[in-house]
């Protein structure tokens, strides 16, 4: 990693990894088999090891001109303009300072910016208020076209309409304005600076084709089931109900990262201030937040980059060989003074520089945060990424896996959706009969149809009790993961500046080294690496013990081998009376800046063609019912600051707190066949906000029928500790 | 809603009119200019600008007939773009409705046009407040239910046939109480407009004046004649050039409608309600919109209870507050959750080619597609809630104090629902 020669107009661009064209700081390879030591089970997918999927050329920015032909008809654009220009030399397009693409649909965009520089300017001027959106029809087709406007200057984003809303493209303007003020200070330095052009090139095609076509290139940038949209105008991170033995190791992982306690790279060691402090750091696992240690709004900050680079996406498809990101970022918190939280009396923040490293392995993606300045030493010029941190980063991931939590974390995936969800085929009446008929009998006594389901779509207890903590334990002795370690770093790191983490490096005695020698000293057990998950394989084994789940043989079976994940979910059931008529749910907590929903594997798994059509709707009622607490939020919010004025009315509805809406599907709905026996279905998407400074919000879906309280329900998705 | 409405040529971009809510200051000219130089602008491009919203306010512009460009600028950001396209599509068609299409479309005289337009400010301005009607929202028209419909609809159809007629109806506080089978024919917002104008004219006995049907007859006006039976009871014929209106004030109305005084005073007596005492409603009711959308016809009303049982009630929301959350709750679903109300710009009127228009012009945009279909919505807010159901052509929405408990205000909206829509009375 020779990136420390380098030396840059602009002391923020320091470099971002996978830029293609700066030098080879880019290391982001395609793992073609599956690691050795892995339970041998085949990928669910084999892709030829020699053609890197369009996903990674696409976050590798590899070649921008891909899809060009399907997007070139779609009119879509952004652009920065100014308004100081002088108008009479409009064709010589100078108010252009940039815009993106140039495709021929763009390029009508972008010969009428006249029309959006004069709306920027003067609705400002008659309504006082920010402009935030346009709509045009173009060729019969309608187009959104987003604002944003400091001084003389106005952002422009086009997008047609039947791909966003304006409220989604609303978000969007927001999301891109954060994120270019994060990465380059300012949106004017962002795009006044020559060489961001093709980074910026680089990320405006990546939003493009993730918000375009985004399902054709890869099912996790746009799920078929309408829930990017709504995904778009929530700021929340998708995350998950986590068990706590997953919890715990990767908590414990992240805090040892922070504390950078490592014996001989301690500061008295070398006699040299340590460069880096590590604020915090956060931990995605296919995509989804796993463990955060940051504050809300960095960890917003690094959401927003990792998602509009599709990192997450990449993460949650592909197996990831290596994935190393260093870059400067101005976090929000810090520069932008209404997000930041008031200094305590006597304190400041220290002034200093602030660095964003990525590292990526397999399905994971750690985002660490790392000041220089303030308690670390000052950093100037350009500055290159400690090779030691990115190795100590790699060898938290690679303890995590030695330490099985991937597999947790993929059996909890795997395991039916906690709270348990229902399939809307199950309540048609023709097909409710046979599901109670064909549910066993232990099942019946439960009388729910969610038993009897699991056990017939769960068909795999095999590949279960491969997975389980012992077997791997047995399969993965720890030298031969050190020996893999070793053997992954030497031919990875080879060619760059980052000294190797073999053994005969002086200065990088990994943490999973060090972790194992105390692990030994405690005198547990003679096993290295898997020991850890031996031990709480036998402490889960005497917890479940105390719970004993009365109703199913098979789930006894499963306590003795320490699988004790599934029949737990059983028990957590959102809805009142006998049957379980919970569809899907939404839990947004802006608090924590997390959101909380079933995985698209847990909704596909239940999925029939109906119930996708349910969930679709689902989504799209939220999206819906969102605009209306966004409204809610925002009534508040000029309340509490006494705003009054001729051109502001509060909407009568004030501050709506729950909305509801009932659906029904009737014969019209499905297809001929299924005609003839005229089911129906109706069932209700509710929407609840929870008034507080920073509010939260529950989407529940659920069969209409059952007086179902929806506070009680939205009580135990927002506050419920643990499910 | 409405803050601001500018109406300007569309070839040469001559301001012919601006209203304004009373409270706020007139917008310099230069303003006015440059928010339509920049629809002219995008116009040129081939690209039509429809709406631009702000942090508060939202404006929307439209061109009708490539003549006449009316500009809104509404101070409610949340309104959709079919919202207010349906305000400038009210204005646009009062404007017919007084003046007649052919003169909107080819200007020879700007001046003249501009103080011939000075007669439609009445129904304009009444269109830009939110008042007790709601057919401007719904695209129906405001009508009351009594008990004495079928009594008044023999003495109308009686009336309106001698005087040559067959277009005729009886109004009640501007709301119809009964019209004839023609006059049902007509578009929901023909009636409405007919029935705004019939409340907006100057007090006196009975009135003569010309308009244009804008869907049925733009071109060619007819006579509209009004007259006051009652003090709020007005009966109001559309013929044509006979008989005069002197013969049937004279001869017609007191031999036809002396005898219907009785039924007429009832009549009244539940205006404000809307509909007969022996339907009652549930207490925590507030207010209430029921619209039939295949008759292009909707009650609104917030006063649902009888005195004693409004007294009983307490103290609860205003009047005028009542209405906006029920027009804000009607508007936040209708088009969002439940399809836009069909029939309100009937399908002939694009073939044509007349009317507004502008259908290839300027698309609506699609409303929010559900693969499902939406039944029941409610909204519970700080003060109130809200619930809205539909079944077959009817659609009803209810406005609850905050006390009703959630779980009854399905079980209230559909038994409200069943009591008015009993006996065919609406």
């Amino acid at each position: 990693m020779e990136c420390g020669s380098q030396e840059k107009a602009h002391n923020h661009t320091n470099g971002l990894y996978f830029q293609k064209r700066k030098k080879s700081q880019v290391k982001l390879t395609m793992e073609p088999v599956p690691e050795p030591w892995e339970p041998p089970e085949p990928p669910p997918f084999v892709k030829e090891p020699a053609r890197p999927s369009e996903l990674v050329k696409l976050v590798s920015g590899q070649d921008l001109s891909t899809y060009h032909h399907l997007l070139e008809k779609i009119p879509h654009i952004v652009m920065y303009l100014t308004m100081g220009s002088d108008s009479n030399n409009t064709h010589k397009e100078e108010e252009i300072l940039y815009s993106y693409p140039d495709g021929e649909a763009s390029r009508r965009l972008r010969n009428i910016r006249g029309m959006f520089i004069t709306i920027g300017d003067i609705l400002q001027n008659v309504t006082g208020t920010r402009v935030k959106s346009s709509t045009l029809v173009v060729d019969k087709q309608h187009i959104h076209i987003g604002y944003w406007k400091k001084g003389e200057h106005l952002l422009v984003l086009g997008l047609p309409g039947d791909k966003v809303k304006v409220e989604q493209l609303n978000h969007m303007v927001s999301d891109v304005v954060r994120f270019l003020t994060v990465i380059y200070g300012s949106i004017e330095s962002a795009f006044s600076t020559t060489g961001n052009i093709s980074q910026l090139d680089h990320f405006f095609s990546l939003l493009f084709k993730r918000v375009l076509l985004g399902g054709l290139m890869s099912s996790s940038l746009q799920p078929d089931d309408n829930s990017s949209a709504v995904m778009d105008t929530i700021m929340a991170v998708p995350t998950l109900h986590i068990p706590e033995d997953i919890k715990t190791p990767l908590d414990a992982a992240l805090s040892e990262l922070e504390a950078a306690d490592f014996a001989d790279m301690s500061d008295d060691y070398y006699d040299l201030r340590r460069a880096f402090t590590v604020l915090g750091s956060c931990m995605f696992y296919k995509g989804l937040l796993a463990a955060s240690h940051l504050p809300r709004e960095d960890l917003l900050d690094v959401f927003l980059y990792c998602r509009y680079y599709c990192l997450l996406a990449l993460a949650s498809e592909e197996r990831v060989g290596q994935l190393v990101l260093w870059r400067e970022v101005h976090p929000t918190r810090r520069f932008d003074p209404s997000h930041g939280e008031a200094d305590a009396q006597g304190y400041s923040e220290p002034e200093g520089r602030w660095f964003l490293l990525i590292v990526g392995l397999r399905h994971w993606l750690s985002a660490t945060l790392l000041e220089a300045g303030g308690c670390a030493a000052r950093a100037e010029g350009s500055v290159s990424p400690d090779p030691f941190l990115v190795d100590q980063t790699k060898a938290v991931i690679l303890q995590l896996e030695t330490q099985n939590v991937g597999n947790l974390f993929e059996d909890r995936l795997q395991s039916p959706s906690n709270p348990a969800l229902s399939c809307a085929e199950w309540f048609l009446p023709s097909s409710r009969e046979k599901s109670v008929s064909n549910a066993s009998s232990t099942s019946s006594i439960l009388g729910t149809p969610v038993l009897g389901r699991h056990q017939s779509s769960s068909p795999k207890p095999l590949k279960l009790f491969q997975r389980s903590p012992q077997s791997s334990f047995l399969q993965v002795p720890g030298a031969r993961t050190e020996g893999d370690n070793i053997s992954h770093s030497g031919s990875e790191h080879s060619g760059s500046g980052v000294p190797s983490m073999g053994g005969d490096s002086p200065h990088s005695t990994p943490s999973l080294g060090r972790r194992h020698l105390r692990k030994q000293s405690e005198g547990s057990g003679s096993g290295q690496s898997g020991e850890s998950g031996n031990s709480s394989g036998l402490f889960k084994l005497k917890s479940k013990r105390l719970i004993p789940d009365a109703f199913e043989m098979s789930n006894m079976n499963r306590v003795l081998v320490g699988q004790d994940k599934e029949e737990l979910s059983y028990s957590t059931k959102l809805t009142c009376g006998v049957d379980n008529t919970l569809f899907q749910y939404l839990a947004v907590n802006s608090a924590a800046g997390v959101v909380v929903c079933p995985t698209q594997q847990e909704v596909g798994r239940l999925g029939g063609a109906l119930h996708m059509d349910v969930i679709r709707n689902f989504y799209r009622c939220c999206q819906t019912i969102h605009g209306m607490f966004e409204n809610s939020a925002q009534v508040k919010e000029l309340r509490d600051r006494n705003v009054d004025g001729p051109l502001h009315t509060e909407s009568p509805l004030g501050v709506v707190t729950e909305q509801g809406v009932l659906f029904h599907c009737g014969p019209a709905n499905l297809s001929d066949s299924k005609r003839g026996t005229t089911p129906t279905i109706t069932y209700w998407v509710v929407g609840r906000l929870y008034m507080a400074k920073e509010p939260k919000e529950v989407f529940v879906c659920f069969q209409d029928g059952t007086q179902d309280n929806v506070v009680e329900m939205a009580f135990k998705l927002l506050f419920g500790t643990d499910l | 809603m409405a803050a601001y409405l500018f109406c300007l040529t569309t070839g040469g971009g001559v301001p012919l009119f601006t209203r304004s809510k009373p409270d706020l200051k007139p917008l310099p000219y230069p303003v006015i200019g440059s928010l339509n130089g920049v629809h002219m602008f995008g116009a040129n491009h081939d690209a039509n600008l429809v709406s631009t919203t702000t942090e508060h306010t939202k404006l929307v512009w439209r061109v009708y007939h490539d003549s006449i460009t009316l500009i809104v600028i509404s101070v409610d950001q949340r309104a959709s773009d079919s919202q207010l396209q349906r305000f400038l599509d009210n204005v646009f068609n009062s404007m017919v409705l007084l003046l007649g299409l052919d003169e909107l479309i080819t200007i020879k005289n700007v001046e003249r046009l501009k103080r011939d337009l000075r007669s439609c400010y009445r129904l304009i301005d009444c269109l830009m407040e939110s008042s007790e009607m709601y057919g401007d929202v719904t695209g129906c028209v405001d009508v009351i239910v009594c008990q004495e419909q079928l009594i008044l609809q023999d003495y109308l159809d009686s009336f309106v046939n001698s005087a040559d007629s067959t277009f005729g109806c009886l109004l009640v506080s501007g709301k119809v109480a009964v019209a004839t089978t023609k006059w049902w024919d007509l578009t929901g917002q023909e009636m409405y407009l007919l029935s705004l104008l019939a409340r907006v004219l100057p007090p006196g006995s009975s009135k003569d004046i010309p308009v244009y049907l804008p869907h049925g007859s733009p071109n060619v006006p007819h006579r509209l004649l009004n007259f006051q039976i009652l003090q709020g009871v007005e009966v109001c014929v559309l013929c044509g050039p006979t008989p005069s209106l002197t013969e049937v004030e004279t001869e017609l109305l007191d031999r036809y409608w002396r005898p219907s005084m009785e039924s007429l005073r009832s009549c009244l007596r539940i205006n404000l309600r809307g509909f007969p005492s022996n339907i009652t409603v549930h207490i925590g009711v507030l207010g209430l919109i029921i619209m039939n959308v295949d008759l292009h016809k909707c009650l609104g009303t917030v006063h649902p209870l009888s005195s004693e049982e409004s007294q009983k009630q307490g103290k609860s929301l205003s009047i005028a507050r009542r209405r906006d959350i029920l027009r804000s709750f009607y508007q936040s679903v209708t088009g969002t959750v439940f399809p836009p109300t069909p029939g309100t710009t009937p399908p002939e009127v694009v073939e044509n080619g007349h009317g507004d228009g502008l259908a290839s012009e300027s698309p609506v945009e699609p409303h929010t597609e559900f693969v499902h279909s939406a039944l029941d919505t409610y909204v519970i807010g700080e003060d109130h809630k809200c619930y809205a159901t539909r079944e077959g052509p009817y659609q009803i929405y209810v406005l609850f104090s905050k006390d009703v408990p959630k779980y009854a205000l399905r079980s209230i909206s559909m038994t409200t629902l069943s009591s008015l829509t009993k006996d065919k009375l609406f």
